[in-house]
């Protein structure tokens, strides 16, 4: 499928190798809890803003948003630009400062921990704690799978021998490094996947004439019995269900919404506004992390429908239909007939970059909800050292279940990531990020928008997203919000001098 | 002549001014802060 030779592979190992040395000497600061899940607190703002669009950029970005645009129209490439930048500077405007104002008043260490310190409520906690462990457990099965495939056809093993490749290093790195190494990395990691964002565009553009002449190119094709054109309509291109329906803008709005403005709820995202090392760090941030997110969001998002004029000369019409079906292997299949040797398992090393760099620190919020939040309410006694034990112990036993998970799963990568992705931001919307912001809000408010927002983003996900091509966060979004203001509303505030930290 | 959906160009666009907002709003945050 792909052809790679010794100098390609070699790439590869060589940033496997380069994580686990980065996480080794990350140990020996990583011996308490605060240093072990938020780097002591001494984050910089480039080390940060790189570590939050390694993060929230999972292999799905390169692999399934990258090819997106090989079934759908350009718009979904424009919306899904556009809201990523939205929601990035959202998350920098709204959230940044305020939640790491918040945590250096209060010694808070996870987002459970803000919870049960906002809302005093060590029941809002225990429930934010489980929701995320359940969530991101599921997520992390995509963000596995997207690297391990990527692993699988480089070496040219098995899809099994994949995420045990990814997993290991990856493993071996966070548990002893911490959020220090993981964020190290992510900067080292985070620069190649922007590196590897900008090489892939290139070589794109200029195979294609650059985008003016490629879309013009593409608008006197016929793709798979269409017209080119169709993909500038947004209401043109997209899956075969959603145009029949004449649903395509809908789709293309929900979804694209939908796994974009996460970033402003998410809270292996939010998690690292703790560990900045002072205010100057998120003033700084604010202007790198946007460019960051847009930068790989514009150079990304939008290459799939300019591959078809690479790709398809190459192809049977049988072929073509296919990969409009999995558009995740759109991306590697023309940088494997574009890029030369060395560049282009560099380019491949990107989506392995990108799970590996989310992986980690989704990894250590599982393992901070586990030991933080869950043990420390059951026993909260429990000694420094027992409970660092655990945080590695945990995070490996999130690891394996995650693996064991991934190998039962099927389906496109990006739809996966956006089922359990998009009912995590459900689900902390209202109580962290508007909770922020809103005095009212009160813990049986949170905890009532968190379950609200499970059943509904998940059930609709699974029962009715097919049916009617509107993505469940939607219809999650406006059970779970209502529910939050009206109970909040109707119960009561916890005390002033809580609320007088919010500002 | 190239034609593209006024609804596609809109979305580049909103990228496009959203992050100079972002940026703008960023470097003026990050100048009264240092004051």
């Amino acid at each position: 499928m792909i052809t790679v030779d010794l100098l390609d592979v070699s790439v590869i190992v060589a940033v496997l190798a380069i994580v686990i040395v980065i996480g080794l000497r990350g140990y020996g600061l990583s011996r308490s809890m605060t240093g072990f899940f938020l780097a002591n607190r001494e984050l910089g703002a480039v080390t940060l803003a790189f570590s939050l669009m390694a993060t929230y950029f999972s292999a799905a970005s390169f692999l399934g948003g990258g090819g997106a645009t090989y079934t759908y129209n350009l718009g979904f490439g424009a919306w899904l630009t556009a809201w990523h930048v939205i929601g990035v500077v959202l998350m920098w405007i709204l959230v940044a400062e305020r939640l790491f104002k918040y945590a250096s008043k209060t010694n808070i260490m996870s987002v459970p921990d803000f919870i049960e310190h906002r809302y005093q409520s060590r029941a809002a906690k225990a429930v934010a704690a489980v929701v995320m462990m359940f969530l991101f457990t599921l997520y992390l099965t995509s963000v596995y799978k997207g690297g391990a495939i990527i692993i699988a056809t480089v070496f040219n093993t098995s899809f099994e021998v994949g995420l045990v490749a990814l997993a290991l290093p990856t493993l071996v790195y966070v548990a002893l490094g911490g959020l220090r190494a993981a964020a190290l990395n992510n900067l080292v990691l985070g620069s190649l996947m922007l590196l590897a964002a900008f090489l892939t565009f290139g070589l794109v553009m200029s195979a294609v004439g650059g985008p003016i002449r490629g879309i013009e190119e593409l608008r006197s094709m016929t793709i798979n019995g269409m017209s080119g054109d169709m993909w500038l309509k947004f209401d043109g291109a997209g899956p075969p269900s959603a145009m029949k329906a004449g649903v395509v803008p809908q789709l293309i709005m929900s979804v694209t919404f939908s796994i974009s403005v996460a970033q402003i709820a998410l809270p292996s995202l939010l998690m690292q506004f703790y560990a900045a090392k002072d205010a100057r760090v998120i003033s700084r941030g604010r202007i790198l992390g946007p460019v960051l997110v847009a930068a790989y969001a514009m150079a990304v998002f939008s290459l799939g429908a300019f591959c078809h004029l690479i790709l398809d000369p190459t192809l049977s019409q049988g072929e073509v239909a296919k990969l409009m079906k999995d558009v995740d292997w759109v991306i590697p299949r023309t940088v494997g007939l574009l890029a030369p040797s060395g560049l282009r398992g560099l380019i491949l090393a990107a989506p392995v970059a990108a799970s590996i760099s989310t992986l980690a620190v989704t990894l250590l919020v599982l393992s901070a909800a586990l030991t933080r939040d869950v043990v420390r309410l059951a026993k909260p006694n429990a000694s420094e050292r027992t409970l660092m034990l655990l945080a590695r112990a945990s995070l490996i036993a999130f690891a394996v279940i995650s693996l064991l998970l991934t190998l039962v799963q099927t389906g496109i990568i990006v739809d996966i990531v956006a089922a359990a992705f998009g009912t995590i931001f459900v689900c902390f919307l209202g109580p962290v990020t508007i909770g922020l912001y809103w005095k009212g809000a009160t813990r049986t408010g949170a905890i009532a928008s968190m379950i609200s927002g499970l059943v509904v983003g998940l059930s609709w996900h699974v029962l009715l997203y097919k049916a009617t091509n509107v993505h469940s966060v939607i219809p999650a979004l406006l059970v779970a919000l209502p529910t939050f203001f009206i109970v909040s509303l109707l119960t009561k505030r916890p005390p002033r001098e809580v609320l007088e930290l919010l500002g | 002549m190239m034609e593209i959906d006024p609804l596609i160009t809109v979305g580049y666009a909103i990228s496009i001014v959203m992050l100079l907002v972002g940026v703008l709003y960023g470097a003026y945050k990050a100048r009264r802060d240092k004051r």
